[in-house]
Formats: structure tokens, C-alpha cells, sequence
């Protein structure tokens, strides 16, 4: 089953939010990137039906994104969520179970699986609000789960985790990924890189590129430097080009600089990677 | 030379071989290509569902007001107290539209809105059932206020739904406006606001009542009703409706 996109955008009065965003997406692990305000939730939003796109379409396996079976093959993490304040974790989970349309049985069952799965099991009896950060994080997952869907929507999943549990939600992910489709959406670039076989470049409400990590690093190719050079010099090379690390040492301070051209005599050419292009697309500046 | 008879068939066994099933080719992936099969849960399901999360204060409150206004019209000699009947409806609306609004208070609207069954559906499921907790109060208010004054029940209705409509339409119109806990402490002033102006009317209950102030009663109801239709569509539409 594919996730179709069809030109879909999205407009609030004159600004466009998404625009004309096409993909296909079969089974595996897609990463969204893209800064703050790119559209990426507003994307993800779309493809969960809780908004509608002011034109294009969505589908899933032929399915229409506001059809009873659309949604039933759905899995959602928002970025944020609340619960009711009275529910424990597992009165949670038996919640949207039961809105996902899981008889009572298999609700119980798939509860017990995803709170060991997420390592909440010992809490299951305890109520949200007692929890943590990461442990709402990790039930929201659970959540997304419910059911079994085919399709994983999951905007800033490990927002909140210690790098254990990240590890962990990577390996559970890339797991998922092999029969399902699954969209991440996040800031963690390393996530990205880590578990997810094509990346999705957003900003400004434009899908810029879309493919595998090399295919997406092409952009950055011959582009990425490092070199050593005095403080100040340094401090002037980064108000000039992104600067995707600046490391103080005593010999000077060595910098990984974005630029087309060498950008001070001694530069060396680096292997690019994604944090690199990350800096290279929305041109992020130290101290701009 | 030995003579052989007629070979003996296994008639069932040579049918069986002949006429077998082939053995299933790419059967695997015919079966992970289909929809994933759902079992069909209906309205009754969701209904129930819903029921069993509506909180017990939903029912505690309907029960409680319809009580007290059958305790009211039992008690003898109690008729200038007929003004609490109307005054007691928007405490119930409070509770009932704080329990309607809770998706969107606790911030589980997204999460819901999700779901195989969507936002609108529990929504709608969730207004079918609590409208069925308010029948029996307006019942039980309306039988108390006709027994206890001399109003008939076209006019008792008109006394009774007025402050109810008002309470609902503004507890709307807040929510229209203000989200989150604001919201709905915004609610409980309507509410307890248009309760209390219902109290201070029994100052003047006997005038009030006249029967020549009933067209400015009618009036007061066709624009309660008017506001609660407005911003009952209003709130739907922006709560249940992906914009």
C-alpha cells in the first residue's frame, strides 16, 4: 500500500502553508525535515485528516484521507497531546482503542504488548499526570500503534527522550519500517539519518528534494570544508558561511564551514552529511 | 506367462490426486497486499463507548436537578420557591457542555480526531447521550412548574426554557471564543450569571409572569434559541470540521 500526495497545499489567507506537495510513499521509513515553520506539521496534520488541504489530494492505498478505512489504517503521534486527567495509562490506551474500533479482547491484549514494548508496563495502573516528559512521549507511541496501522504518522517522536530510550525508538521504527510506511517528522537530524531510507527536505511549505542519503547529499557535495585557523579569523569565516561545528583548540579553532569555494587557504574538503545539508538548505548562520 | 487381471483403481484416491488443489503460488504476497481486515463495530459500539467515558458527575447532576425539581413540586406550600426550578437548569447546562467541550479542554481533540472513529462521530455520540441526561431534568422541571403554579405547560415551558437556551447559547458562545481552561471557568460564569438574574427575577416573579409579559418572554426564548443554534453550529463547525 502507497501514501499518495497530490499537489496538496495548503493556504491561511495569504500565506501558503504547503505548496503543492506531491509524493508517493510505499513501505518504509521516510524523515521530514525541515526548520521551524517549514510546514512540516501542517503536512502531517493533512495526512491525518485533521486538517483539510484547501486543494490537492490524499490517499493510501486508494483510500480517501476522510474515509472510516483511511483512518482505520492510520497511526498518529501529534506533536503535542493531552489526555484526561483521570486516566491512567491504561485507561488510555483502552480509550483509543476503542475509538480505533479494537474490540474489548484484543484492546486488552495490544495494551499489555505496547506498555512492555514502550517500558511502561510497571506504570500501567498510574495516572498520566504523575508522569514524566519522556514517559508521556513513550505512551503517545504506544498509542500510535494501536491497531496495528499500516500507516505511522509521527511528528517529533523522540522530542523528550533520554538517548537510550532514542536508540531503542529507532530500532523499533526501523522494525515497523519494513512492512509499513512510516513519516517521521523531526529536528534530531541524527534520527533521521540513523533509521530513515528516503529523506524529504521541506521548507517554506516546499518539498525541496526527496531520496536516499546519498542521493540527497549530491546537494551538498564539494561543499563542506574544514580548516584551522586563528580566533578571529574564525569568528569572521562564521558571520561569512554556515558553520556546522566551531571547535576551540589550542592550535586555533577548527571549523566545519558550508561554502562553495574554499573558504580560507589551508581548507580541507570534508564528507558531507546531513547536518551539513541541513545547514547548506536553510542557510543557517552562528549568530544570525 | 503369468496373466495379470485388470488393475484395481483406487477410485477415491486417483479423484483426489486428480482433482487437488494446486499449492498456493505467491500466496504470501496476495495475503500482505490486502486491506487490513476491520471488524465492523457500528454506532451501538461507539455510543457505548462513549457512555462508559462520559464521567459520572453527567449523570450525578441530571439525577440530582430532576430530583430536587420532584422533591419541589412534592413539598406542600412551596409555590413561591417555583423560580429555582428555572434557576437550577444552567448548573446542569455548565455540566453538560464542560463534558461536551472536554476534547478540545484537555487537548485530546488531534488524538481523537485521528481515530477510526473520528472527532465528529464521538462528538455526536457523546451530544445524543448527553442531550438524553437533560430530557429527563426538563421533564421533571416542567411537570414540577405546571403543578405548582397555575401556568400551563406551553407557558411553563416558555419560563423553563428561556434561561436554559440563554445558558447554553452564551456557554457556547464563550467556547466560540476562549479555549483551554479559560474557557470553560468563562462557562461557569454564564451559567451561574444566568442562574442568579433568574433568582433576582423572583423579586419581581408575580409581575414577570403576567400573562401580558408573555410575548416578551417568547421573544427572550426565539432569540435564545436563535444564539444557541448559531453558535451551536458554529462550535461544531470549528471543532469537528478540519479547517
Amino acid at each position: 500500500m502507497e501514501l499518495v500526495l497530490d499537489r496538496v497545499t495548503k493556504q491561511y489567507g495569504a500565506k501558503l502553508a504547503c505548496d503543492r506537495v506531491s509524493a508517493r510513499m510505499g513501505p518504509g521509513v521516510y524523515g521530514l525535515l525541515g526548520a521551524n515553520g517549514a510546514g512540516k506539521t501542517t503536512l502531517m496534520r493533512m495526512i491525518c485528516g485533521v486538517l483539510r488541504p484547501t486543494s490537492g489530494s490524499i490517499r493510501f492505498g486508494g483510500m480517501e484521507v476522510d474515509s472510516e478505512a483511511y483512518r482505520a489504517s492510520l497511526g498518529y503521534l501529534p506533536q503535542e497531546f493531552g489526555y484526561y486527567p483521570e486516566f491512567t495509562a491504561q485507561d488510555f490506551l483502552l480509550y483509543l482503542a476503542a475509538l480505533k474500533g479494537l474490540p474489548r479482547q484484543q484492546a486488552g491484549l495490544q495494551t499489555e504488548e505496547l506498555l512492555e514494548l514502550v517500558g511502561l508496563a510497571p506504570q500501567r495502573r498510574k495516572k498520566i499526570r504523575t508522569f514524566s516528559g519522556g514517559m508521556r512521549r513513550r505512551l503517545g507511541i504506544a498509542q500510535a500503534l494501536l491497531g496495528s496501522p499500516q500507516l505511522l504518522v509521527l511528528d517529533e517522536p523522540t522530542a523528550g527522550l533520554d538517548p537510550s530510550e532514542r536508540v531503542r525508538f529507532r530500532n523499533l521504527i526501523a522494525r515497523l519500517g519494513e512492512t509499513r510506511t512510516v513519516l517521521l517528522s523531526t529536528h534530531i537530524v541524527s534520527d533521521v539519518e540513523h533509521i530513515a531510507g528516503t529523506i524529504l527536505l521541506l521548507k517554506d511549505g516546499v518539498l525541496l528534494q526527496s531520496g536516499n542519503r546519498r542521493q540527497v547529499l549530491e546537494t551538498v557535495a564539494g561543499k563542506v570544508w574544514t580548516c584551522t585557523v586563528p580566533a578571529a579569523q574564525a569568528e569572521e569565516l562564521c558571520a561569512r558561511y554556515p558553520a556546522a561545528d566551531v571547535h576551540p583548540e589550542a592550535g586555533g579553532t577548527t571549523l566545519r564551514l558550508i561554502a562553495p569555494e574554499a573558504p580560507c587557504a589551508g581548507a580541507r574538503p570534508a564528507e558531507p552529511n546531513l547536518e551539513d545539508l541541513y545547514l547548506s538548505v536553510f542557510q543557517e548562520v552562528s549568530g544570525k | 506367462m503369468k496373466h495379470h487381471g485388470p488393475r484395481k483403481i483406487d477410485w477415491h484416491a486417483e479423484l483426489r490426486a486428480a482433482f487437488a488443489t494446486p499449492p498456493a503460488r505467491r500466496g504470501a504476497a496476495f495475503l500482505a497486499g490486502l486491506p487490513a481486515w476491520r471488524p465492523h463495530t457500528g454506532v451501538g459500539w461507539l455510543l457505548w463507548v462513549q457512555l462508559r467515558y462520559l464521567r459520572w458527575r453527567v449523570w450525578l447532576a441530571a439525577a440530582g436537578a430532576a430530583g430536587f425539581c420532584l422533591w419541589l413540586a412534592s413539598v406542600p406550600g412551596r409555590q413561591d420557591d417555583a423560580w429555582a426550578l428555572a434557576a437550577v437548569l444552567p448548573l446542569v447546562t455548565l455540566v453538560l457542555v464542560c463534558e461536551l467541550a472536554r476534547a478540545a479542554r484537555f487537548g485530546m481533540a488531534e488524538l481523537e480526531a485521528a481515530c477510526r472513529y473520528s472527532l465528529r462521530q464521538a462528538v455526536m455520540a457523546r451530544t445524543l447521550l448527553l442531550g438524553a441526561a437533560m430530557l429527563p431534568v426538563l421533564a421533571a422541571a416542567l411537570a414540577a412548574l405546571h403543578r405548582m403554579t397555575a401556568l400551563d405547560l406551553a407557558q411553563a415551558a416558555v419560563y423553563l426554557l428561556t434561561p436554559w437556551l440563554l445558558s447554553a447559547g452564551g456557554s457556547l458562545w464563550v467556547l466560540n471564543r476562549f479555549r483551554g481552561a479559560e474557557g470553560g471557568y468563562a462557562c461557569a460564569a454564564v451559567c451561574c450569571g444566568v442562574s442568579a438574574g433568574r433568582f433576582l427575577l423572583t423579586f419581581f416573579d408575580e409581575a414577570a409572569a403576567a400573562a401580558e409579559f408573555l410575548p416578551l418572554w417568547q421573544g427572550a426564548l426565539a432569540a435564545a434559541i436563535l444564539l444557541t443554534g448559531w453558535q451551536a453550529r458554529r462550535w461544531y463547525r470549528q471543532t469537528l470540521c478540519p479547517q
